[in-house]
């Protein structure tokens, strides 16, 4: 186990340097002067020149890479163009509010996923089963952003009971920060009216992003559940009498679970990119409108940040994907220790 | 047992989140202390601003700079009015300037603004060369204090319109700056309070700082001690807020549900018909001297033709695009603005959709048997959706005469890296420019001085030695009717001899806005009346009322 972990990460941190790599290179040689996109085009000719120096443009793209890559590990992306102020501080504020967003919508996948899959799988051809699956082809026809914005015409302009933008109501202060997500702040520091006021906010934004991976991932649970279902051992299961709950829990669940578990990892993994579009919408200062502000205006430094948080997050839920998977599917487990 | 209490414990969390979460107030976006919403005003806008005022060139942060710093001088419709300066004298040779700065002016800090705060701003901003710098650029030698309150600009050369050019320079706190310096390029001024002014102000205007969230919103709040009070302005906002809301869905939201005032002025018409349609919400219309050009490449074939590009000329349906697509815009009357002082009307007021005289001119082109060979680029910027309308209605024009149009989407950034050199510049790329201040001189040097050229600010590679010639000549004259002549007689002779753009419209600005704002640049305006203020004038925040 510790040696399959162990080259997990080993493989872990080839990728991220290969992906830094990338979208170094990637960044740099998009068209348009840096200098003249960040200063405008009237900037003087020395003003240019200064910010050319201070990124080190006028370096080979191999010199260029070493010292960034040097500045990284000490936590240091640089500047950013278009807030003027460190990277750092620009992701320290911008990465936890996409975090909350996604964490929530993983909730919702999680739940609904498996709430729907196992009530298809139980009633499988049956009307329940059928609105489902009806269910799960609208929820994936429908991308995130075009279910945004239906959640924001029927909750901003129909009903208006739910908070429609942004992270938290004018009128209410943000708890303290310590880890940047709001609700789990206002809990932790007891200022429950902040964090239930922040919920709310999250509640319409991470269902329009969970929407899709959620009926995608109930589908994959429901064939699963059904091919595990029909499979020898548990016809002998239920002819030695074990109860129907636990059949379903320990004999069917369980190996049924793992191909729908790794499809929502990747899922997780992909909504922080997704995001975009649902973080407009719902006007969420988050991680991902940063991105694709950065990309339009050619932001260097907050490009490679953003792709390199990204692309950490994305190894990260997949390492512990990989490993949750291992635990709670023995044939994994005992294929990986006779390798 | 342990199972039972944790879900307990878990149930009863999640029941006090919910609890709380109905106590309290919903919508809208933001952060900070509890804020008395009623009582400032919410705008719409591209993105949050850059708060440093030497760099400010965005829309957002030039609104910022004009609420939170107080210039040199006030625009006017007839040029300038004493602000932070009190009075002014020129030397004859036109190389010295001496201003009085008016006594009693508090920073927000509390500090008094003195004529070293002045001196300290414009040399400031002459060493970052960033934002308006350019104004001054090759103009303006240093600025000296020469008594507490009295500053002097020496300048390299004359510059007619330096003082209209003041409504520019904004006044910086000195101390408060140069308490704050970071490691920089600046020598002994670091980075001249660049990183303090990301977070912070150092004005003196009638709003000052209270919290800025990057990408998200941007909130002020009165300044008590402003030092052109706030007796006369009860029903001024208590304070502004910016917000950075991109999408058109999101606004109308907003504005149906309140948590928004004013719109940006790119709602597309529908966006805005549909906004129009609310109870409580109307549109205005302003302008801001903002051009909507289309460049024609005068060094590329056949564009390199003046008959063939006065043939273009008159291929664009004006009143389509000035009717249904820049709705309440208005018909150019030459390369400047009208209303900027030095516009003189040209024959460009002639264009119009006649395709009998596209195709004479056609005819007469050295490209006359050739020009259906080109594929003529027409790029248009990818988040602009009129400008693709244009673009399909001139295309669908040119069909008619043989000629192959193709037209180009590229984003804002791409454009800019295109047109940074001849060999990519497309064959005609629509793009709006507004003067910096209320002066034709200065207007004709950014659209059409060599010294632009490889800029957006101008796609017509014009790089004729007789126009640089006559536009340095007219800038640097004192006298203001010589002046104006000569603005003139480069307005005719741009149009006459070269003819390198079609002037599309005078665009005007159309935002939806509550009923319960006072905006008196717009509701003073006669009825029919398009009212016009320089850019980042044009929202002052003091001047408005909130009737909640």
């Amino acid at each position: 186990m510790l040696r399959f972990i162990g080259k997990r990460l080993m493989m872990g941190v080839l990728v991220l340097i290969g992906t830094s790599m990338l979208i170094f290179v990637i960044a740099r040689v998009v068209p348009g002067d840096v200098a003249m996109i960040a200063l405008g085009a009237r900037a003087t000719e020395s003003a240019r020149e200064a910010l050319r120096e201070e990124l080190h443009l006028n370096d080979p793209l191999p010199v260029q890479y070493v010292i960034w890559l040097g500045n990284v590990l000490q936590g240091d992306f640089g500047n950013s163009f278009i807030t003027r102020r460190p990277v750092a501080d620009d992701v320290r504020q911008f990465f936890p509010a996409t975090l909350e967003l996604v964490f929530m919508s993983g909730v919702f996948i999680v739940l609904g996923a498996f709430s729907l899959g196992m009530l298809a799988g139980k009633y499988k051809n049956t009307w329940v089963d059928g609105l489902i699956r009806v269910l799960s082809y609208v929820g994936i026809a429908f991308p995130a952003f075009v279910v945004g914005i239906v959640l924001l015409l029927i909750f901003g302009h129909n009903f208006q009971i739910m908070p429609i933008l942004g992270r938290i109501s004018p009128g209410v202060a943000p708890p303290t920060h310590i880890t940047g997500f709001f609700v789990l702040d206002g809990i932790l520091t007891g200022n429950f009216a902040a964090a239930g006021n922040a919920f709310l906010h999250l509640l319409l934004p991470s269902f329009a992003l969970a929407l899709g991976p959620l009926v995608q991932s109930a589908r994959i649970l429901r064939s699963s559940l059904v091919d595990n279902s029909n499979k020898e051992y548990m016809s002998v299961s239920t002819a030695a009498g074990l109860p129907p709950s636990l059949l379903t829990r320990k004999y069917l669940l369980k190996p049924s679970a793992g191909p729908t578990i790794t499809v929502m990892g990747l899922d997780f993994s992909a909504l922080l990119g997704q995001a975009f579009l649902v973080e407009r919408i719902f006007n969420w200062p988050g991680l991902s409108r940063y991105g694709i502000n950065a990309m339009l205006n050619k932001d260097l430094n907050a490009i490679s940040a953003v792709v390199l948080i990204i692309g950490i997050t994305f190894f990260l839920v997949n390492f512990i994907v990989d490993i949750i998977i291992v635990f709670i599917d023995p044939r994994m487990r005992i294929g990986r220790e006779s390798v | 047992m342990k199972k039972g209490r944790n879900l307990i414990v878990g149930l009863l969390l999640a029941a006090a989140i919910l609890l709380a979460a109905c106590a309290a107030p919903t919508g809208g976006s933001g952060g900070g202390e509890a804020t008395p919403t009623d009582s400032i005003i919410r705008v719409g806008i591209s993105g949050t601003p850059d708060l440093d005022p030497a760099v400010a060139m965005t829309n957002s942060s030039v609104v910022a700079a004009a609420n939170l710093y107080d210039p040199l001088v006030w625009p006017t419709a007839e040029g300038v009015k004493p602000w932070v300066a009190e009075r002014w004298i020129v030397s004859d040779d036109g190389l010295t300037y001496v201003f009085d700065i008016r006594q009693g002016i508090s920073f927000h800090d509390g500090t008094e603004l003195r004529a070293s705060d002045v001196a300290f701003s414009m040399n400031r901003k002459m060493a970052m060369g960033e934002g308006w710098a350019y104004l001054w650029e090759g103009f303006v030698d240093y600025a000296e204090a020469t008594g507490d309150f009295e500053v002097t600009f020496h300048m390299l050369k004359p510059f007619g319109s330096f003082v209209n050019s003041l409504v520019r320079l904004f006044i910086v706190n000195e101390a408060l700056i140069m308490d704050n310096l970071a490691n920089g390029p600046y020598g002994e001024f670091g980075d001249y309070g660049r990183a303090f002014l990301t977070n912070n102000t150092a004005g003196s205007g009638a709003y000052t700082f209270r919290e800025l969230v990057h990408q998200d919103f941007f909130e002020a709040v009165r300044f008590d001690d402003w030092f052109m009070g706030w007796d006369s302005r009860p029903n001024a906002p208590m304070g502004f807020r910016q917000l950075a809301v991109p999408e058109p869905a999101t606004v109308l939201m907003m504005m149906n549900t309140g948590l928004m005032d004013k719109t940006d002025q790119w709602q597309s018409p529908e966006n805005l018909a549909a906004m129009a349609e609310m109870d409580g919400i109307s549109i205005s219309a302003i302008s801001t001297y903002t051009m909507q050009n289309m460049y024609l490449n005068t060094q590329v074939a056949p564009m390199d033709c003046i008959y063939f590009r006065r043939a273009i000329a008159f291929m664009f349906d004006f009143d389509t695009i000035l009717n249904d697509i820049l709705v309440d815009s208005v018909k150019p009357i030459g390369p400047v603005p009208a209303g900027i002082a030095g516009a003189v009307a040209t024959s460009a007021v002639d264009h119009e959709l006649d395709i009998e005289r596209a195709r004479a001119y056609l005819a007469l082109s050295q490209y006359a048997d050739t020009f259906q060979d080109y594929a003529i680029e027409f790029l248009v910027i990818a988040d602009v959706a009129t400008a693709e309308v244009v673009a399909l209605t001139f295309q669908a024009v040119a069909a008619e005469l043989g000629m192959n149009i193709q037209i180009a989407r590229a984003p804002w950034v791409s454009v800019v890296d295109r047109m940074g050199s001849l060999e990519t510049s497309p064959h005609m790329v629509s793009i709006a420019a507004a003067p910096g201040f209320n002066d034709a001189g200065t207007y004709l040097e950014t659209r059409y001085h060599s010294a632009t050229t490889g800029t957006w600010t101008q796609g017509e590679w014009l790089l004729d030695p007789r126009v640089d010639a006559m536009i340095d000549a007219a800038i640097a004259t004192v006298d203001e009717a010589e002046r104006f002549a000569l603005y003139a007689q480069i307005q005719h002779y741009i149009v006459d001899e070269f003819h390198p753009t079609v002037f599309l419209a005078e665009l005007t600005e159309r935002k939806a806005i509550r009923d319960d704002v006072v905006w008196p640049l717009w509701h003073d305006a006669a009825p029919g009346e398009i009212p016009t203020a320089l850019f980042g004038f044009h929202q002052i925040f003091a001047d408005m009322e909130l009737n909640r």
